[in-house]
């Protein structure tokens, strides 16, 4: 609990002070994906495969430096090798996000993801912080993006007790100035370590999708 | 100690009671010239007048000499009473000292009654006096610009202005005829050669009744002029960021092919950098070739030595500005060139008249 309190602090003390300083422009932009997604829960000794695709989609508001990034994504994954069962996931995500310069966001908010099998429910609430940066590839037409997080804390509803976390993303999005969409894709993995060790749960999936900015 | 004290206030209520010597002179003029006012309306006039002269005394000033904005109207009065004493001879001679101080003045009609108007104007008619009026101090452009010289006379009569050198060489002719009640002549700054005059002139404006006729009046005044040229502006200097580059550097093309290979290199890096014991997808290698090519893609078209269109017309534009206000500051410097400055300054008004000597 403290570390969130910590990190909402920390988010918000330079927000005001950027907000002050930065003209009040509204921006949003959403984003219609689908991932093919692969998990990998390791349980002691026992290593299980799983992958299936995912979609869903995420949207953007931001008022000048602050933003709000929420996504929603659901789908089912099929048990590829091991003893793990064929289940259906659902994500969710909900970041506070602040752009200190235009290349560079910081953002900070709870990820939640269900594992549903036949046998239960298995429900993942992670408080994740996150950098992202922005560098064009292409003028006015390819952006690079990477993405590097960090779960801060992690309740799930199983025995063993949260230990670590982090993942990334990258990938790039193609938007050229006379188009009204863009496009993009992109990869990244996530992984979350449980009892010392003893439950590895990693999830990597491949993105595309495609989005609309305004503003 | 309290003796002391009472002078010490004394001496403090004397300083802010007591009016200054100035404020007592013009205290005295008032009273002098309030007093033969009175007198004159109680038609005391040997007193007035007697108040008058002694008001009117300029070689002799005293504290209760008139300063020059009232004497036109001490005179009218001093000419007034002269008049009514049966003094007619005296009264004429006030008031041809009036005109020849100031030449527009008249006698308000309505204080004054007509007898004491038609003596002036009689006065008036036989005075050839001319008021010249100049700027003290200004500067002409020659060939552009005239220095103004205004004339204001007593009566109709003749008059030539002219330009000379103190030691009497003729200059240059101005005008030479009529004048009425004011005339505005002008001089140019040349010399009768089209040259532009230097050093110290006289204008001289001589009064004459008539055409060819005898000389009455004379004002000189000495002119101090100064030819100078006037500077050039220097030219405009084009800014350090004037011109936009014209061609790619190589900063962009290397960050966009840096980037896209680095991202590349990253994704293939990130399973292991993420966490041990992974077995990423090999999908990723989708991505790892899109960003390998568009890092490549933004290489190529900002490769260093392209030409960029855009700059390249913003320059001309630029350019094109530029160049205009060369040619407005050379076009401004070909003026400042042919221009000469003259810079007269007048002095005071000498008189010479035929009743002066």
């Amino acid at each position: 609990m403290n570390t969130r309190l910590g990190l909402i602090a920390l988010l918000a003390l330079p927000a005001t002070h950027l907000a002050a300083q930065s003209p009040s422009r509204l921006h949003f932009e959403i984003q219609l994906d689908g991932s093919e997604l692969y998990a990998n829960p390791i349980i002691g000794s026992v290593s299980s495969t799983l992958s299936g695709m995912v979609f869903g989609g995420e949207g953007r508001v931001a008022l000048g430096p602050v933003g709000l990034d929420l996504g929603y994504w659901q789908g089912s994954l099929s048990s590829q090798s091991g003893p793990q069962p064929n289940e259906d996931v659902v994500e969710g995500k909900a970041l506070l996000e602040l752009a200190p310069v235009h290349w560079f966001t910081i953002a900070a908010g709870p990820f939640a993801r269900a594992y549903t099998t036949s046998g239960g429910t298995e429900r993942w609430l992670s408080w994740r912080v996150q950098g992202r940066v922005e560098q064009p590839l292409v003028p006015e037409t390819v952006q690079a993006y990477a993405e590097l997080w960090f779960v801060a804390s992690s309740n799930v509803n199983v025995v063993q007790p949260f230990t670590s976390g982090r993942g990334g993303r990258l990938g790039l999005r193609l938007e050229p100035s006379s188009w009204p969409v863009w496009l993009t894709l992109g990869y990244g993995i996530e992984q979350i370590r449980l009892g010392s060790g003893s439950r590895i749960d990693t999830v990597d999936r491949l993105t595309f999708g495609a989005g609309y900015s305004g503003r | 100690m309290t003796g002391r004290r009472g002078l010490l206030w004394a001496a403090l209520a004397a300083v802010v009671v007591a009016p200054s010597g100035r404020g007592l002179a013009a205290q005295e003029q008032n009273r002098t010239l309030n007093s033969a006012l009175q007198a004159y309306q109680n038609l005391e006039y040997e007193t007035a007048a007697a108040l008058l002269r002694r008001a009117l005394a300029v070689e002799a000033p005293s504290a209760d000499t008139l300063p020059t904005a009232l004497r036109p109207k001490a005179l009218t009065y001093l000419a007034a009473s002269d008049y009514y004493r049966g003094r007619k001879d005296s009264a004429a001679v006030v008031f041809r000292r009036l005109i020849v101080q100031d030449p527009r003045y008249r006698p308000d009609p309505l204080i004054f009654p007509p007898e004491v108007t038609a003596a002036f104007e009689t006065a008036r008619r036989a005075m050839k006096v001319v008021e010249v009026i100049t700027p003290s101090d200004t500067s002409i452009r020659l060939g552009r610009d005239q220095y103004p010289i205004r004339l204001y006379a007593s009566s109709f009569h003749e008059v030539v202005v002219g330009l000379e050198r103190p030691d009497g060489r003729f200059i240059k002719g101005i005008y030479a005829g009529p004048i009425g009640d004011s005339l505005d002549v002008s001089w140019d700054g040349f010399d009768s050669t089209s040259t532009p005059a230097d050093g110290n002139l006289v204008l001289t404006v001589t009064s004459r009744p008539t055409p060819g006729g005898e000389v009455v009046r004379v004002v000189r005044i000495m002119l101090d002029t100064r030819t100078t040229h006037a500077d050039t502006l220097p030219w405009p200097t084009p800014s350090d960021t004037l011109l936009l580059p014209e061609r790619a550097p190589s900063g962009p093309a290397l960050r966009s092919l840096s980037s896209g290979l680095l991202g590349a290199a990253a994704v293939l890096l990130l399973p292991s950098a993420v966490g041990s014991g992974t077995h990423p997808a090999g999908a990723r290698y989708a991505v790892v070739g899109a960003l390998s090519l568009a890092g490549i893609v933004g290489f190529v078209t900002q490769r260093p030595g392209v030409p960029l269109p855009d700059n390249v017309a913003k320059n001309v534009a630029r350019r094109a500005a530029f160049q205009r206000q060369i040619e407005l500051a050379k076009q401004d410097n070909a003026r400042r060139r042919t221009g000469v400055l003259e810079r007269i300054r007048a002095g005071v008004p000498l008189v010479i008249s035929r009743e002066n000597q």
